[in-house]
């Protein structure tokens, strides 16, 4: 079949530009008017011949000797509602771009395609497509519901413009049917499952129940029920984002809504936890929390405060830039060289870096226990570190850890006392020496295990 | 899903004040006070408009985006002209804009729903003020506690937009007078947006004024709780 570029102009190719608008130009031309047309309006003839002479023929147009005759500053090929709303993103960034829309069917819409009737002179609007999408009010991104602001569109008309009720005015109900090639016998199972707490619904019935009558294995609907109805964590009931270590592995980045909020979430493990930082406006903070407590009820979700945080991040021997490190401290001395791209061509404070990776610093971060013949009093921080009677560092950071019931913590002392590999002696308040040893980080959780999702 | 609601930093401050709630752009707003909001208004009155939709945008290309979405921006910067529906649109440098709509406007939340998406030269900028109204014959005397810059120099005509500290907060304010009252507007952080509430409240209160709702200052009120 041969189409010509005038087809695409005349049929389904419509130029979004200013001055035109081609709905009403097809409008004005019955014959030609896709919402009016009769019957079936999926794959009609003439959308899919050339797709099939490619994939089951194998035959070749060529394209690259055709003139280019017109220039567009877009061309979006597929004229369904993702294709529209690029078309339409892009013009209001550009309002004098020209833009090309393609597509291989009589009408644009894709499934959302409308069929237009008359009936004693009343035009009836019904749907050619799609009957309807997924809730814009809850799980729609902010952009998508600005696109549908932006063209008038009342999601709230849904409300009272479509019959819900129709089907079980007719006495109708959902089924499921199962056939014999892929099942081994057709059944048909009648029943609304819905939720325990819509029994309204007509011939509602339990979960268990209605899956029960599946011509499957015992085994399998024991999964398809535990698969709705097993307890997710809090943050799997509040979103759709795709939370599986493949799809969001650790250190990994995601926007997503959460419980209706547009959010940022990273899988971070300053805490060496499962977990997640998430970031929202700030109006929604509260409406956010409020949602994740709701949802990890029954888990026994708490929240937890910073003090907490410090020790299991001590146990993991994350450091805090301010406390553990100050002004002057470099990434050497911090023992995160390892964070440096020094062969970067270029950054600022490279050279400087450079200068004092060519020194061995006098003092590094180090993880230490207490000895465990300790018994008096516990160093704090700032507390002295000292060897051969003279200052050798200082300490960070130090707590207990009931995990380890240990005291543990992070030190600068010198290189002398790592070269040892051994001891060395904190001065308390009273002047007492209390003997420390250093020790490997992290001290808890070595291999990260709690940091992924149990197998 | 639920469909959350949004939570203004005043919100609990508000919330001590037997509030008659609303609900404007999604977010449960004082539309009136217990007391005498007329008295308090004649006097000096505050009002939590955090409500309204922000939008920051900058970049050397930000100006020529805004006007081609049909946005008229003001000319020189530190200078504010208005949007339909009674929002604001202000230059805060050569290539930085801050914009808020008015209850019935909508120029703001169309700007920062495409904002982001790629446009060379424009940058979105994150806006979570809470936004702040003084209105009252004795705004004056209320500023000249908290602030050295002269406002009574700031007339509504010449709509400039001033930055500077208020009671050691940085704000930005603009004069927006309120049918025959003068009145000013001021955005913060969020986060200090409670310690500059208690304390203009306090001073205001001390004039023979205080804390109102927002219904006698938008032109459109929410949806009563």
């Amino acid at each position: 079949m041969s189409i010509t570029r005038r087809d695409f102009l005349n049929g389904a190719a419509l130029t979004i530009a200013a001055g035109l608008t081609p709905a009403t130009q097809l409008a004005a031309q019955p014959a030609r008017y896709p919402p009016a047309l009769m019957g079936l309006r999926g794959q009609h003839e003439g959308s899919f011949e050339a797709a099939h002479a490619l994939a089951r023929e194998g035959r070749k147009f060529p394209v690259d000797g055709l003139p280019i005759s017109e220039t567009y500053d877009l061309v979006v090929v597929g004229g369904g509602i993702s294709g529209l709303s690029a078309a339409w993103f892009y013009r209001r960034a550009k309002p004098s771009a020209r833009i090309l829309i393609l597509d291989n069917h009589d009408d644009f819409g894709g499934h959302a395609k409308r069929n237009e009737f008359t009936l004693d002179g009343r035009r009836i609007v019904g749907y050619g497509g799609s009957q309807s999408l997924q809730s814009p009010k809850s799980l729609y991104s902010p952009v998508a519901k600005g696109l549908l602001r932006d063209l008038g569109v009342d999601v709230t008309r849904f409300e009272t413009a479509f019959e819900r009720g129709l089907y079980p005015s007719l006495g109708l109900s959902r089924g499921t049917f199962f056939n014999r090639e892929m099942f081994g016998r057709d059944v048909l199972v009648t029943g609304d499952p819905g939720s325990d707490e819509d029994n309204a619904r007509p011939n509602a019935k339990p979960l268990s129940e209605f899956v029960s009558a599946f011509p499957i294995a015992e085994a399998s609907k024991a999964q398809i029920v535990a698969l709705y109805s097993a307890a997710r964590d809090p943050l799997a009931g509040v979103t759709n984002l795709d939370l599986s270590a493949e799809a969001f592995p650790y250190l990994g980045v995601r926007e997503a809504e959460i419980a209706g909020v547009p959010a940022r979430l990273l899988r971070a493990g300053f805490v060496g936890e499962l977990g997640y930082e998430i970031h929202v406006p700030a109006d929604r903070a509260c409406a956010l929390w409020d949602a994740l407590m709701e949802a990890g009820s029954v888990h026994g979700i708490r929240p937890f405060g910073v003090e907490a945080q410090r020790l299991l991040r001590l146990e993991k021997g994350h450091i805090i830039i301010g406390q553990d490190t100050d002004g002057l401290t470099t990434p050497g001395e911090a023992a995160v060289d390892w964070a440096v791209k020094m062969d970067k061509p270029y950054f600022v404070g490279q050279r400087s870096l450079e200068i004092v990776q060519r020194k061995n610093p006098k003092a590094t971060l180090v993880g230490f226990t207490l000895d465990s013949t300790n018994e008096g009093a516990v160093p704090k921080e700032c507390h002295l570190v000292i060897r051969d009677g003279k200052i050798a560092g200082r300490v960070t950071s130090i707590a207990w850890s009931p995990a380890l019931e240990k005291h543990v913590g992070l030190a600068f002392v010198s290189r002398e006392i790592i070269a040892n590999r051994g001891g060395f002696f904190i001065r308390v308040d009273d002047g007492r020496m209390v003997p420390a040893r250093i020790a490997k980080t992290p001290f808890y959780d070595a291999a990260g295990d709690r940091q992924k999702f149990a197998a | 899903m639920m469909n959350a609601t949004r939570t203004s930093p005043l919100h609990d401050r508000v919330a001590e004040l037997n509030p008659q709630w609303s609900v404007v752009r999604g977010m449960r707003t004082a539309a009136g006070l217990a007391g005498d909001e007329t008295g308090a208004r004649e006097s000096v009155a505050v009002a939590d408009l955090s409500c309204l939709d922000k939008a920051g945008i900058k970049g050397p290309e930000a100006a020529r985006w805004l006007e081609s979405l049909g946005i008229a921006v003001p000319a020189k910067a530190n200078a504010w002209t208005g949007l339909p529906g009674g929002g604001v649109i202000a230059r805060l440098g050569r290539a930085e804009f801050f914009l808020e709509d008015g209850a019935a406007g909508d120029t703001a939340g169309r700007v920062r729903d495409v904002l982001g998406t790629g446009i060379a030269g424009v940058y979105p900028v994150i806006r979570q003020d809470a936004g702040i109204a003084l209105v009252g014959r004795r705004v004056n005397e209320l500023l000249l506690q908290t602030c050295n810059v002269n406002f009574q120099e700031v007339d509504s005509a010449s709509r400039t937009v001033v930055m500077t500290m208020m009671v050691g907060v940085a704000v930005l304010v603009i004069r927006q007078d309120h049918q025959t009252l003068p009145g000013f507007r001021i955005w913060c952080d969020s986060t200090y947006a409670p310690y500059l509430w208690e304390t203009l409240s306090g001073i205001a209160a001390e004039l023979g004024g205080g804390p109102i709702g927002t219904g006698s200052l938008l032109s459109q009120a929410g949806k009563l709780e």
